[in-house]
């Protein structure tokens, strides 16, 4: 009777065969590869700018700042007259800002508002940078009297210096 | 039985006199070699490195020179300016080298503009991939970083660039 071939052993012999000599191909190959490196990191900066209010004329305006930066004037009997009410716009950031805009809304009638000491494209440089910070100053010119309460408000916009739209 | 162990005897003694003459005209040749494997390297140099900003606000380092792993910080960065390294790649080992194409990885914004070229030796652009360095030439190039305006304030973004190479004639 002729003997059976067994197949299956000689298959797996040469299946592990060719796995020592991939093996050993694959040692042989990474011997002889290597790698250069860029490894890079970037620090961003940051804007950040602080609005404070500073000292007023008199008991009959106040000063307060809304959040972020937004000037909030509130003139309280106030007989015809000119009042003033400064603030501090301060950088605390690491980028140098300019101011793309001050704006005033709910002006109310009978009252001439202007901003004084700052003005928009003003450069207020990094946080210890001198100047860090710039001081300006709100007239208020009130021509019929403010008997009871009136506000209104001007906000200010900050930008990166270098991306101030003139 | 006598005369059989006298021949055996003297059939001993005449193979061992035999093997005494044999051994005395034999003598061995030799061949003594040695293979010495040459050697694949690769390593930066900084060229130079600089930013387009008018003023100094922020600025760039790059440093690793004559090490497999070149270093990039970009301190106080912000949108709008580009930081610029201009780079090279010596081939150091015995063997020339083949270079597989930059890997790139790294968390910067999408629409961070982000260019790694090379040149060869007349200045003319050269794909990385497959590009032979011969021992003791030099490939050069230029990585430029331009971030968007979307990128996030106050953050670490972080790259990779990861260029394989191998000997010349088995890679990539």
């Amino acid at each position: 009777m002729r003997r059976k071939r067994n197949r299956f052993s000689r298959l797996g012999i040469l299946l592990i065969t060719l796995l020592l000599a991939l093996c050993v191909t694959g040692v042989g190959y990474a011997a002889w590869t290597d790698e250069v490196i860029i490894d890079g990191t970037a620090n961003l900066g940051y804007v950040d700018v602080v609005l404070s209010p500073g000292a007023c004329s008199g008991p009959e305006i106040t000063g307060s700042v809304s959040p972020p930066h937004t000037l909030v004037i509130t003139l309280t009997a106030a007989p015809p007259g000119t009042y003033t009410c400064g603030f501090t716009i301060t950088n605390t950031g690491t980028i140098p800002v300019k101011i793309q805009s001050i704006t005033m809304s709910g002006v109310p009638a009978g009252v001439e508002v202007s901003v004084l000491g700052v003005a928009e494209g003003v450069q207020i440089e990094q946080a210890g940078v001198y100047p860090d910070y710039v001081e300006g100053m709100v007239q208020v010119i009130v021509l019929d009297g403010c008997i009871a309460s009136c506000s209104f408000e001007i906000p200010f916009s900050f930008v990166q210096w270098n991306m101030y739209i003139e | 039985m006598k005369r059989i162990l006298l021949i055996c005897l003297a059939l001993v003694l005449a193979l061992g006199t035999l093997g005494v003459a044999g051994a005395l005209w034999s003598d061995w040749l030799y061949i003594d070699g040695y293979v010495e494997t040459g050697y694949i390297g690769a390593e930066w140099s900084v060229d130079y490195f600089f930013d387009n900003e008018d003023k100094d606000f922020s600025y760039i380092d790059a440093y690793g020179a004559g090490t497999d792993v070149l270093w990039i910080d970009i301190y106080n960065a912000y949108p709008s300016v580009t930081y610029t390294v201009g780079w090279n790649i010596e081939c150091t080992g015995s063997v020339p080298i083949h270079f597989d194409s930059p890997w790139f990885w790294g968390d910067l914004p999408a629409t961070t503009d982000f260019t790694f070229v090379a040149f060869n030796a007349a200045g003319e652009p050269v794909d990385l991939y497959g590009y032979q360095l011969h021992p003791g030439e030099i490939v050069y190039g230029e990585l430029t970083i331009h971030l968007s305006n979307d990128a996030a304030q106050d953050y670490w973004y972080y790259f990779y660039i990861d260029l394989e190479y191998g000997q010349y004639n088995e890679f990539p």
